[in-house]
C-alpha cells in the first residue's frame, strides 16, 4: 500500500550527513523554537523543556544516519522532542490518564462552554493550556496543537484510542471552563 | 468572531510557538555532537590517513601470524636478507621457497629506498621502521616455528603473505614521501613567486 508520497531529499540534513559542521547549527536553529515550545506544553517547566530540547537535537544529530525520509525531518524530530517530554512526565510519576470521579463530575459538571461565543486570544489560551493537570494537558495539545489524531496518540502515550477520545473530551471541555473562569467572556 | 476553539488555534498555530529556548542549549548540543572541522594541513591529514592504513596493515600481519610476540630486541633493517635460508625452505617446497626469495629481496630493496630519506626525515622514517618491525618480527616467530610444525606448507604461506604485506607497507610509506616531497616543491615554488 503506498500511501506516503516521496518526501524531498532535504539539503540541509544531508550536508549534516555529510559531516559538514556548520549545517548542524543551521539545523538547530531550523527548529529549536517549534521544539522547544512543543516540549514546554507538555512538560510545563522552561527547565524540563530546556533539557528535553538537548537530548533530543543530540539523538538526532548522533542518530541522523538512520533518518530515511519516512517522514519529514521535522515530523521524525518533532517525535522524538515528544517521546523525551513524556518520559519526563513519567519520572515525575505523572498519571497520564486523569481519572475524575463520576459523580463528583456529574455534581460540579458546569454547563458546556459555547465555544462559538468566546472570543479567543492566544495568550488566554495559552495560560489556560497551562492550568490543565498534565494528562488533559498532554493528550489536549498534541491533538489540536501538534496535529497528531486519536489513534496516534494512542500510539505515543500506549494508552487505547477510546481513552484517548475521553481524556480528550474531557480536557477539552475542562480547558473551555478554565478559559471561561478566566473572565474573559 | 464566532469560531470553534480548533479553528481558532489552526488560525493562529505559529502564535502559539512564542516562547525561546535560552542560548546556551546550543553551545550544550554542541560540544557533544558537532564534528571536528578538518584540518587546514591537508598534507599531514592525508599522512596520518595513511599511517592509519598502515596500522590496519600491521595488525592483519598479526592475524596471520596467529601468534601474539612480545617485542624483543629491535632487528636492523638488514637482517630480513639474513633471516632467509632458502635451502631450508627448498626442502619444503621449491615453489614457495622461491617466491620468498623473491619477495625478501624486493623488502630489502624497498628498504633501502626508504633508507635514503633519513635524513630528511628522521621523525617519519623512526615511525615507518617501528610499523616494519612488527611485521618483521612476525615473521621471524614464524620462520623459528618452521622446523617444529607438522604443518609447514600452510606456515610458508603465511611468510609468503607477512613478505607481502612488508611491501605493501613500504610501498606505501614511499608514497607518503613522495607526498611529501610534492607538497615542499609546490610550497617553495609558491614562495618564490610571491618574492
Amino acid at each position: 500500500m503506498e500511501l506516503t508520497a516521496t518526501i524531498a531529499r532535504d539539503e540541509l540534513v544531508e550536508r549534516c550527513k555529510s559531516g559538514h559542521a556548520p549545517s548542524y547549527e543551521t539545523l538547530y536553529q531550523k527548529y529549536a523554537k517549534a521544539m522547544y515550545n512543543t516540549s514546554l506544553r507538555i512538560v510545563n517547566n522552561s527547565d524540563d523543556a530546556e533539557d528535553v530540547l538537548q537530548e533530543a537535537f543530540v539523538d538526532a544529530f548522533r542518530s541522523l544516519h538512520d533518518f530515511n525520509y519516512r517522514s519529514t525531518f521535522g515530523a521524525w524530530l518533532k517525535r522524538i522532542v515528544i517521546n523525551k517530554s513524556i518520559n519526563v512526565l513519567r519520572k515525575r510519576r505523572v498519571q497520564l490518564v486523569e481519572v475524575t470521579e463520576f459523580h463528583e463530575d456529574a455534581v460540579a459538571e458546569p454547563e458546556p462552554v459555547n465555544e462559538t461565543e468566546q472570543a479567543w486570544q492566544v495568550a488566554q489560551v495559552k495560560r489556560a493550556i497551562e492550568k490543565l493537570p498534565d494528562g488533559y494537558r498532554t493528550v489536549v495539545t498534541l491533538y489540536l496543537l501538534e496535529g497528531y489524531d486519536h489513534e496516534e496518540i494512542a500510539e505515543i502515550l500506549g494508552i487505547t484510542h477510546n481513552t484517548v477520545r475521553t481524556q480528550y473530551v474531557r480536557g477539552k471541555q475542562k480547558l473551555l471552563t478554565i478559559i471561561k473562569e478566566g473572565g474573559v467572556l | 468572531m464566532s469560531t470553534r476553539l480548533d479553528d481558532f488555534i489552526s488560525n493562529h498555530r505559529d502564535d502559539f510557538d512564542s516562547e525561546v529556548p535560552g542560548s546556551e542549549v546550543w553551545n550544550k548540543i554542541a560540544q557533544r555532537v558537532v564534528p571536528a572541522k578538518k584540518s587546514a594541513k591537508v598534507f599531514s591529514f592525508s599522512a596520518w590517513k595513511i599511517s592509519a592504513a598502515a596500522a590496519v596493515l600491521v595488525i592483519m600481519g598479526m592475524l596471520a601470524a596467529r601468534y601474539f610476540i612480545p617485542e624483543t630486541n629491535t632487528h636492523s633493517m638488514a637482517q630480513v636478507e639474513k633471516s632467509v635460508d632458502t635451502v631450508g625452505l627448498n626442502e619444503i617446497n621449491p615453489a614457495y621457497a622461491q617466491q620468498v626469495y623473491q619477495f625478501t629481496k624486493l623488502v630489502e630493496l624497498k628498504q633501502e629506498e626508504l633508507k635514503s630519506f633519513e635524513k630528511e626525515q628522521p621523525e617519519l622514517y623512526k615511525q615507518f621502521v617501528s610499523d616494519i618491525h612488527q611485521l618483521d618480527s612476525n615473521y621471524h616467530v614464524l620462520k623459528l616455528e618452521l622446523p617444529a610444525n607438522p604443518n609447514r606448507e600452510q606456515l610458508l604461506e603465511a611468510m609468503l603473505q607477512n613478505l607481502k604485506m612488508q611491501m605493501d607497507l613500504i610501498n606505501r610509506q614511499l608514497l607518503i614521501i613522495d607526498q611529501i616531497k610534492s607538497s615542499k616543491n609546490s610550497n617553495h615554488e609558491s614562495n618564490s613567486k610571491n618574492l
